[in-house]
């Protein structure tokens, strides 16, 4: 009764806060288009939003030049002056840097005829230039974006550049900060069908994907991660408790990163995550399953898992004969664990709270023995709370293999749950 | 997101699942081939230091994709579809598994029931079909695995999945659960409390309760929300049946002394689960669910977490978890288990720079006994981890503590990787632990344990690695493990 006050009480105060979340997001909504995540505020300045673009989609670059881009523009500079190349760009392998074409018109240089410069001019906009190296400059490297994006088609469509590098005009020298989020994108591909016009959804409109078709999430530098703002599912350190929340409800959210094989590299029980399971959680193992085994079964099938090993190690009350004289006793006295008075740590408290340990090593029998009715084999010890005999049909008639495993079938208390 | 296409390709879908043949030459599918092979030797003892097992394991997955099968290389002439297939093989050997321990006829004494010395199981190997009926519908054919509010779980058998236009996508599922006993298949997916496998060695009296697997026709059904702002939810149902003759009572036998037997179509498992998010960029995030067991009639879990966004670099959630745990239909411990366990955790996940993260949690977990002797029994839980992510490498640190009425366990990992030149990685791992058992005070020690490890990548996706691993208590002295693994993957 209690249980199902909490239960109430739980659902009401859930749907409140969901009602009240939805309430206050006003047009920050995110809508989930399939594979799509939505879109997001709009964005000051630069590009706003968060911490810097990451540098597995946007590689580390050097740009050893000065320059600087308010300058520019007050003289009237406009962005394809210098970035001719922002207009017909249909892949990030095809740079939209600077043109020196640019720089030679105003500045008097003749970057095709390095010859005929004077050096002293070069470190006027070449950083760490010295006179004495004579034309040679540093090198600026710029590594292609890991992404698919088409400067042209964008362009097209009337898309400024602003609206994903921010203010440039009002900075001297642009830094990571001035290259684009996601969320920005997602302002147009995140909307819904219908209101999304040309723009594709989907992650793998921009993101690369490998072979079997999802995001391509590992790169020589580090692994590709989701930022909090999309899903909540920021991958911290603690994720690895906190994931099955976002699995369980939204599996297809998880499935455009991840394949089975990487739930089935822990979940499957047959190869030990060490962040969940440290170094000799073999030998502490037990001591955690006596304390709480409710979730184990997340990774391990209880008879299929636990119970081989049990049975061979001879930590069971049944199993092979050949290790018999080797096996001791894990519980407590009998005198605690399994006659009266029933203490907090008899054995009954055990199974109704944390029957999952039990099943590690337990086989039907050894409860039978006495908890089966005198016609099913046992002595007639009732496990079944208060109130079972209500709903027992019920049982009977969903499955009656688990009453007859002690109640034999012409047993009265069966013609009763009939 | 499906595509919106005309729906003129059953037939093509028909005839490739029938033929189970590609098409023809002009087609571009890619393949990708998966391998992941990881082999380590240890030993293990029981409590009371004999026997000692030894285990000498082989682990070989090999995983095939074939993606774009029916695509033309001509974009006009392709069909829309997008089907693809997708195979998981796995062998999970224990080559110190002596022979005998699974020969019944010969070595009664020593059989274990269900053993395998080298099992092979197909973990997944279905076909994808998208963009169906002019892009509303999906769906998978073979062995596949189902994430849903009810837990994972593996369905040999058909799904298919339609996405109306009305913020709803509906799936519905049918066909068998994947069972240890039944070829190429694990009890990894079955419900908890029954503990099957194959009998056909087996006298009738042998291990009653090993009960011979049998075919568990299961369908089920999903709704899902789509499309909609702000809030996500899922319902879904799952309902499974056990079949064929099994023992009921290890102890009554019929009139020729054989136990006593019960056949036919009975409850496995009814369940209906219930989930719902509702995620505000800017601000947080509530995730909810529950799950209806029908045999009990009773919510057996639910569970809640919220997030909240407090600044740009900090994260701090709750998460509430209540459980019955529940079992087979055909089980017994579903009439044993009656208490819930609640656990309830504060979050915290700072970021302190780029580089350096801290994520602590802590709480208490609860049980309350209703009985003569009603009592609560209480446990406060911590967890604390921090990383470092630098240039090439990792280091961190993981702890926790769990205290309360059966013991406590306390415990402080720190590890580091790191890589030089790309291509050559050492790693370390040091790890101290404490455990109280207080059923039992002698069960009770501390370890220290260390593991020493290299890797040396060989190309982008082809990775070799090496560790040592040692580790001490006073229970059982010393315990040593080698692991080797090798990690390839070709694409074409």
């Amino acid at each position: 009764m209690r249980t199902s006050r909490i239960q109430v009480v739980w659902l009401g105060v859930s749907l409140l806060i969901a009602a009240g979340l939805a309430a206050m997001s006003g047009d920050r909504a995110l809508a989930r288009a399939g594979g799509v995540v939505a879109p997001a505020k709009q964005v000051s300045s630069s590009v706003g939003g968060g911490s810097s673009p990451s540098e597995l989609i946007f590689p580390a670059r050097t740009i050893p030049i000065r320059f600087d881009h308010a300058a520019h523009h007050q003289r009237g500079a406009t962005c394809l002056h210098c970035h001719p190349s922002a207009k017909t760009s249909d892949s990030t392998a095809k740079r939209v840097g600077w043109s020196v074409a640019a720089c030679d018109r105003c500045h008097g240089t003749n970057h095709r005829d390095l010859a005929a410069e004077q050096p002293t001019e070069c470190a006027f906009c070449h950083e760490g230039y010295e006179a004495n190296e004579a034309n040679r400059v540093r090198r600026s490297v710029v590594p292609s974006a890991r992404l698919h994006f088409n400067h042209r088609v964008h362009a097209a469509r009337n898309i400024g550049c602003a609206q994903c590098h921010g203010a440039v005009q009002t900075v001297g020298k642009t830094s990571r900060d001035h290259l684009p989020r996601m969320q920005k994108c997602l302002t147009c591909h995140g909307l819904p069908d219908g209101s999304r016009g040309d723009a594709k959804a989907g992650c793998p409109t921009c993101h690369l994907t490998t072979a079997s078709g999802r995001l391509q999430t590992s790169f020589p530098s580090g692994k590709l991660l989701p930022p909090r703002w999309m899903g909540a599912v920021e991958h911290g350190p603690d994720f690895v408790h906190t994931h099955a929340v976002v699995a369980a409800n939204d599996s297809r959210f998880c499935a455009r990163c991840h394949s089975e094989a990487d739930c089935l590299r822990c979940h499957d029980g047959r190869e030990r995550p060490r962040q969940v399971h440290p170094n000799d959680y073999l030998s502490m193992h037990a001591v955690a399953a006596k304390q709480s085994a409710q979730r184990c079964n997340s990774c391990h099938h209880h008879e299929s898992f636990c119970k081989n090993c049990h049975l061979r190690a001879g930590v069971t009350l049944t199993g092979p004969g050949w290790n018999r004289a080797h096996r001791g006793r894990v519980h407590p006295p009998a005198a605690i664990f399994v006659s009266t008075p029933i203490t907090g740590r008899h054995h009954s408290v055990e199974a109704r709270r944390n029957l999952p340990a039990c099943v590690g090593c337990h086989g039907e029998r050894d409860c039978v023995g006495c908890h089966a009715t005198r016609g099913g084999g046992g002595i007639g010890v009732n496990p079944h709370p208060a109130g079972f005999s209500s709903r027992c049909a019920s049982a009977l008639a969903r499955n009656p293999r688990p009453c007859f495993v002690c109640h034999d079938p012409d047993d009265a208390l069966i013609f009763r749950c009939r | 997101m499906l595509r919106r296409r005309a729906p003129r390709h059953w037939a093509t879908v028909a005839t490739f699942c029938l033929a189970g043949s590609w098409a023809a030459a002009a087609q571009a599918f890619e393949v990708e081939v998966d391998s992941e092979t990881t082999a380590q030797g240890y030993q293990l003892r029981n409590a009371w230091g004999d026997p000692v097992l030894s285990r000498r394991r082989f682990l070989q997955t090999l995983g095939l994709h074939v993606v774009g099968i029916g695509e033309n290389e001509n974009a006009a002439a392709s069909s829309g579809l997008d089907m693809s297939f997708h195979m998981r093989m796995r062998l999970d050997a224990d080559f110190a598994i002596q022979p005998f321990e699974s020969n019944y006829a010969d070595y009664p004494s020593a059989f274990v029931p269900g053993l395998q010395r080298a099992p092979v199981d197909l973990v997944i190997g279905y076909f994808d079909i998208r963009n169906l009926a002019g892009g509303w519908l999906s769906a998978r054919l073979g062995r596949q695995i189902i994430v849903d509010p009810l837990g994972w779980w593996s369905l040999d058998g058909a799904l298919l999945r339609a996405e109306l236009p009305v913020f709803l996508a509906l799936e519905a599922y049918g066909g068998f659960e994947q069972r240890a006993g039944l070829p190429l298949s694990t009890g990894r997916f079955e419900r908890d409390g029954v503990w099957r496998g194959d009998r056909t060695s087996l006298d009738a009296n042998a291990y009653p309760e090993f009960l011979e697997a049998g075919l568990a026709p299961a369908h089920g059904f999903v709704l899902e929300s789509i499309d909609l702002p702000v809030v996500h939810a899922r319902v879904a149902y799952r309902r499974v049946w056990n079949t064929g003759k099994v023992a009921t009572s290890p102890f009554s036998e019929d009139r020729v002394g054989m136990p006593s037997t019960t056949d036919g179509m009975r409850i496995s498992q009814e369940r209906l689960g219930v989930s719902a998010d509702a995620l505000v960029e800017e601000l947080g995030a509530l995730r909810t669910g529950l799950i209806h067991d029908f045999p009990r009639a009773q919510i057996t879990s639910w569970y809640a977490t919220l997030d909240g966004f407090v600044t740009s670099w900090l994260t701090t959630g709750i998460d509430v978890d209540h459980v019955i745990p529940t079992f087979d239909g055909d089980s017994i411990w579903s009439f044993f288990s009656t208490e819930p366990t609640t656990t309830l955790l504060g979050r915290g996940d700072v970021g302190l720079t780029n580089r350096w993260r801290l994520a602590v949690a802590g709480g208490v977990r609860w049980v309350d006994i209703e009985s003569e002797t009603s009592t609560t029994m209480l446990d406060v839980l911590g967890r604390a981890s921090v990383r470092h992510d630098h240039d090439g490498g990792r280091v961190g640190m993981g702890s926790l503590t769990d205290r309360g009425e059966r013991g406590s366990r306390d415990g402080v990992d720190v590890f580091a990787d790191q890589w030089f030149e790309d291509r050559f990685l050492v790693s370390g791992r040091v790890s101290v632990a404490d455990w109280r058992d207080a059923m039992r005070t002698d069960r009770s020690t501390t370890s220290l344990g260390y593991v020493l490890g290299g890797g040396f990548r060989v190309g982008d996706e082809t990775m070799a690695r090496l560790e040592w691993e040692h580790d001490t208590n006073e229970l059982v002295g010393q315990r040593y493990r080698i692991l080797a693994s090798l990690q390839l993957l070709v694409s074409r």
